[in-house]
């Protein structure tokens, strides 16, 4: 952790708004730094959403996936996309394939194919078959041209990756160009870089409600995330809920053992990458995040569970 | 002579100390191994086959450097502070 220095505020400053469908919100130990920082913020998000929403016809993924309607298809990718892909690729090397950025086409078929406000806005339906993903391994980036190969009938989904890489990458960019210290929070996906606040960065762990359940407080070196099945989810013609992580195995939603798993990493991606995974293994979750050297909080009804490194919850927990 | 001396001198000094460097950082890395193979152990209550430890296959990042296959080893976070006063506090809600 980054030791705190006499030269840090005792308030940082910061702002919130809105982009790539979620929350954010820019820190700074240095209140001179905010608009430049969130300038940059602001910028390389309007980039990332370019390159890889799905929910956008002219993103470099929509091109990618309408090419490979009838056949494998390639694109050089931007170089934006290109690292979100990466990043992503990563995630699924360290889970196992837990987290696959193949899942594309089974996250729009279980009705999650368009921004979640609209999702909510139409009528309900039945969700379709389950759609099985092609894999990670059947998608190659070249490490010099940058170009990307995808199978036929490939629609890559980023999403649960591309946030935490970029906050990743936008906390490590603001540090290197500005004085201070950064926290860049990408709707619950967290990374700060540079010199901490005294008490280090406070973060929250909300469920859905908003309420919070803890308080962390991290450093340079940690990242946070935050996987949840009660924040962005949809109903179902047949009464029910879906939420948005599915199990690549089976292309099917995962089942919500969980309401919430949060996991601090060496990055957020790492984070993230846990968290995701977390919530599709389910029961097994604690055991495969203790193996991993992951501190996390697991929370489901009327229990919370910890791992080793996690701090004891105010309300108590299970180890 | 005496300047030559005084120069082989140093020599000795600065591979001695850097000799010293090496063994710190070779102890850090089996330490660091060490503490993988024990967390390893713990949970899945197996011990050492006794093969020497490897080190974890490397990969290509996004930026070009290495990087580790696995999960980056992470300090555990601190407890933070009774409330979310004052400034530096965020929150994780989930995605």
């Amino acid at each position: 952790m980054t030791p705190p220095t006499a030269t840090t505020p005792a308030t940082p400053a910061g702002t919130r708004f809105e982009a790539i469908g979620t929350d954010i919100e820019v820190l700074v130990t240095e209140p001179d730094a905010l608009a430049e920082a969130t300038a940059v913020v602001r910028e390389h998000l309007a980039r990332l959403d370019l390159a890889v929403s799905r929910f956008r016809p002219d993103s470099e993924v929509s091109r990618l996936a309408r090419a490979a309607e009838d056949e494998p298809a390639w694109a050089l990718a931007s170089p934006v996309f290109a690292s979100a892909l990466r990043a992503a690729l990563r995630a699924a090397r360290l889970t196992g394939g837990l987290v696959d950025p193949t899942v594309g086409r089974a996250v729009a078929a279980s009705g999650y194919d368009a921004d979640l406000d609209v999702v909510r806005s139409r009528p309900a339906t039945h969700p379709g078959d389950p759609v099985p993903a092609p894999g990670w391994r059947s998608v190659t980036i070249d490490p010099v041209t940058d170009r990307v190969d995808v199978p036929q009938g490939c629609l890559l989904d980023l999403g649960a990756t591309a946030k935490a890489h970029a906050a990743d990458v936008l906390a490590e960019r603001l540090s290197g160009r500005l004085p201070g210290g950064f926290l860049v929070n990408l709707g619950g996906d967290i990374a700060v870089a540079g010199e901490a606040p005294a008490e280090g960065w406070q973060v929250g762990v909300d469920d859905a409600r908003g309420s919070t359940l803890q308080v962390v407080a991290v450093a340079d070196g940690q990242g946070v995330a935050t996987s949840s099945t009660r924040h962005r989810t949809w109903a179902t013609a047949d009464g029910g809920t879906r939420h948005h992580l599915l199990d690549p195995r089976t292309g099917r939603t995962a089942t919500a053992t969980w309401h919430q798993v949060t996991c601090v990493g060496a990055t957020a991606l790492e984070a993230n990458a846990a968290s995701t995974a977390a919530v599709v293994l389910g029961e097994q979750a604690p055991a495969w995040l203790e193996a991993n050297g992951i501190p996390a909080r697991l929370d489901a009804p009327g229990r919370v569970v910890t791992t080793r490194g996690w701090p004891d919850p105010p309300d108590g927990g299970s180890r | 002579m005496p300047t030559r001396a005084l120069s082989t001198a140093r020599t000795v000094t600065a591979t001695a100390l850097a000799a010293t460097a090496l063994g710190t950082a070779a102890l850090g890395l089996h330490l660091a191994t060490d503490q993988q193979a024990a967390r390893a152990a713990s949970v899945t209550g197996t011990t050492s086959s006794g093969a020497a430890p490897q080190p974890a296959p490397r990969e290509r990042d996004d930026d070009g450097a290495l990087a580790p296959s696995g999960f980056g080893l992470v300090q555990p976070p601190l407890s933070g502070g009774s409330g979310l006063s004052g400034g530096g506090h965020t929150s994780s809600h989930g995605s």
